[in-house]
């Protein structure tokens, strides 16, 4: 099989509400970066919960067993977008 | 962000795991001229927010995955209704498969082309869209 390229495209009109995949919480009301600290808090503890050999089963909010990974991804794609965009 | 991780999520359900380094985007800040809305849902006083906390209009971000495949990532707050305008393409050797619309219901559907032909073939579902809301 050749090259494979995947898109995932999102343009969401809400402006009301929240992503469930982590917590209907803050958004707009109260800034992105308010809303990253308190999901941020809340990851550190899983992830410190996992290194120390902890069962985090039922701590996870996203289907998939590696929610961490994905969210930390998205973190990235965000920085990364912000951060490209500041530096202009 | 907070939307789109969803779309993250199964974009590294599909293709695995990402490599970070390569994660690079650019967007629209809030407190660009092209940021600017001339739509905001009331319930927002976005003037509350400091400019810093606002939320970019528009994310647009490429990566590559471990397994050599690249992935793109596109977000808006750019809409005025109420409806979200969902999507995720998978685009492979000989085959196109376009998830639309997964948060509704009435409208979620597969549309796929494959091999050497130059129709979609459709597939609709009788019950709900995939990502509940």
């Amino acid at each position: 099989m050749g090259g494979v390229i995947k898109i995932a495209r999102c343009d969401c009109a809400c402006g009301t509400r929240a992503c469930n995949s982590i917590g209907r919480v803050l958004w707009l009301w109260q800034g992105d970066d308010m809303y990253l600290t308190q999901v941020d808090a809340f990851l550190s503890g899983v992830l410190s919960a996992q290194e120390g050999g902890s069962n985090t089963t039922g701590r996870v909010l996203s289907p998939f067993d590696d929610a961490v990974k994905s969210y930390l991804l998205s973190v990235s794609i965000r920085d990364a977008c912000v951060g490209a965009s500041s530096s202009e | 962000m907070s939307q789109a991780t969803h779309f993250v999520d199964l974009a590294r359900f599909l293709g695995g795991d990402v490599v970070s380094e390569t994660v690079s985007g650019v967007c629209i800040p809030a407190v660009h001229p092209m940021g600017e809305l001339s739509c905001i849902p009331s319930v927002v006083d976005e003037s509350t927010i400091p400019p810093e906390f606002r939320l970019p209009r528009v994310h647009s971000a490429t990566w590559r995955f471990a397994n050599g495949a690249v992935g793109t990532l596109t977000h808006g707050l750019l809409l005025q209704g109420e409806a979200y305008d969902t999507g995720l393409e998978v685009w492979c050797d000989g085959l196109r498969i376009a998830f639309e619309d997964l948060y509704d219901a009435d409208r979620c559907r597969i549309v796929v082309r494959r091999g050497s032909s130059d129709e979609d073939e459709v597939f609709s579902f009788e019950v709900g869209g995939w990502v509940g809301s």
